[in-house]
């Protein structure tokens, strides 16, 4: 892999369009871990999201003689939206057979600085619980785009680029989906005497 | 400002994504309102639960086991680029650049002539400009009036009938027609055709079953009473 990991993205992308599978392997790796991750906390679960990193990047490597760098889109923007499409098609593929999706289940997952107080963990569980209730009652893509803006911590201009739509559709979606987890939280911090009037 | 709007503001002002004035306007209404107040620490606990929960230990992927599978899959692609010449795409360009380049010379030959010995009418273009604008709001109507009545209620399967290409197809004399209005002085018509751009763009995005879309474009076209805007402007 020698030289080509020091390489600038423009250059292994023409590379890779020459079909060097040793670029490809260099934008596999510097890349695989952000589409993975993303794809995780979408389908929660290991095997599916290596499933969505393997089409994100068939698709990518199959469909590079379309990307050009001067095109606008940087060569990640590009990769990101493939692997948000495919993420999305792969829940849509996956919901026909399943009522809810997250195998690995998000709330037996321990954190990397998880609070060992008992209490803390207990709650913690709990809110992990109420989060995949609330995932898998949204959309596909409105589940995406809360992944993407409090997972992936993107922009709402990134994410409209990403779906190729406006800002206030994304907003809008936005707003919508944190409404729905606020009811899902509305008992969960009456303990603490806070309790939510409708407005 | 209404506690409606200051809502959606909270959370916008959380994901730090508020303008100077936008911010100064919300902080000034919370001041004030007691329920906003308390919706905006709420907002903000569960923005913070959400976080704790993304600070899970994601797990490594099997990256070699990944790799293979990709490297075995993508052999022999991508092809180098081929000639520019011998694409399909360039072949079909060039067969549609004779075609329009025949059907210029048919109609220079037996339709221009005709044309040019009739003097030019000094308000040749607007009168065909009103006509397209015309023409336009009624292709639009049917579409419009389609996504505007329909239903949003859970279960039901989706009835929606138009085609894509019909969208994108409005899309184009949409953009059309705008780029002519951009020269009259009519800043209600430019404004409509603003709003049905916007509109048009939301539907050729939607993809199935994408309710909340839906819903954004049932209420755009309710909100701004786009249809009886077309049906007003019609008449003038």
């Amino acid at each position: 892999m020698y030289k080509k990991e020091r390489m600038n993205e423009e250059t292994l992308v023409k590379l890779a369009q020459e079909g060097d599978k040793e670029a490809m392997r260099v934008l596999f790796d510097d890349n695989k871990k952000k589409i993975f991750h993303m794809a995780y906390h979408y389908v929660q679960n290991v095997e599916d999201a290596e499933d969505i990193l393997q089409e994100t990047f068939i698709k990518t490597f199959t469909s590079l003689d379309k990307y050009s760098y001067h095109s606008g889109a940087s060569f990640s923007t590009w990769l990101y939206r493939i692997g948000t499409n495919c993420s999305i098609d792969h829940l849509r593929k996956n919901k026909k057979g399943k009522d809810t999706y997250g195998m690995d289940n998000l709330s037996s997952i321990p954190s990397k600085n998880e609070n060992s107080d008992p209490e803390y963990k207990s709650r913690l569980k709990e809110a992990r619980e109420r989060i995949e209730v609330f995932l898998s009652k949204l959309s596909a893509r409105q589940r995406m785009i809360f992944i993407l803006k409090h997972y992936q911590q993107l922009t709402t201009k990134e994410i409209a680029e990403y779906f190729n739509c406006t800002e206030g559709s994304i907003k809008k979606q936005l707003f919508r989906a944190v409404e729905e987890i606020k009811k899902h939280f509305k008992d969960f911090f009456t303990e603490n005497g806070y309790e939510m009037q409708k407005i | 400002m209404r506690c409606k709007k200051s809502k959606e503001r909270i959370i916008f002002h959380l994901y730090g994504e508020l303008a100077e004035s936008e911010k100064l306007e919300l902080e000034n209404h919370i001041k004030e309102c007691s329920e906003c107040s308390r919706d905006l620490e709420f907002t903000k606990k569960v923005f913070n639960v959400v976080d704790l929960s993304r600070e899970e230990h994601v797990p490594e992927g099997n990256w070699e086991s990944c790799w293979q599978q990709i490297s075995a899959r993508t052999e022999g692609k991508p092809e180098k680029k081929k000639s520019f010449i011998f694409t399909y795409k360039t072949v079909f360009a060039a067969a549609a650049m004779l075609f329009v380049f025949i059907m210029g010379v048919v109609i220079g030959k037996f339709w221009l002539p005709s044309l040019q010995k009739q003097p030019l009418m000094p308000e040749a273009s607007v009168v065909s400009l009103d006509q397209s604008l015309k023409a336009h709001f009624e292709d639009l109507k049917p579409v419009l009036t389609e996504y505007a009545n329909y239903s949003l209620s859970e279960g039901q399967e989706d009835t929606m009938t138009i085609e894509r290409d019909v969208v994108e197809t409005l899309l184009i004399q949409n953009y059309l027609l705008k780029r002519a209005m951009a020269q009259s002085n009519n800043p209600s018509m430019e404004q409509l055709l603003e709003d049905v751009d916007l509109i048009l763009r939301e539907i050729s995005n939607l993809r199935q079953e994408d309710r909340p879309t839906l819903s954004l474009i049932k209420d755009t076209i309710n909100q701004r009473e786009i249809l009886f805007k077309i049906e007003i402007l019609k008449k003038l």
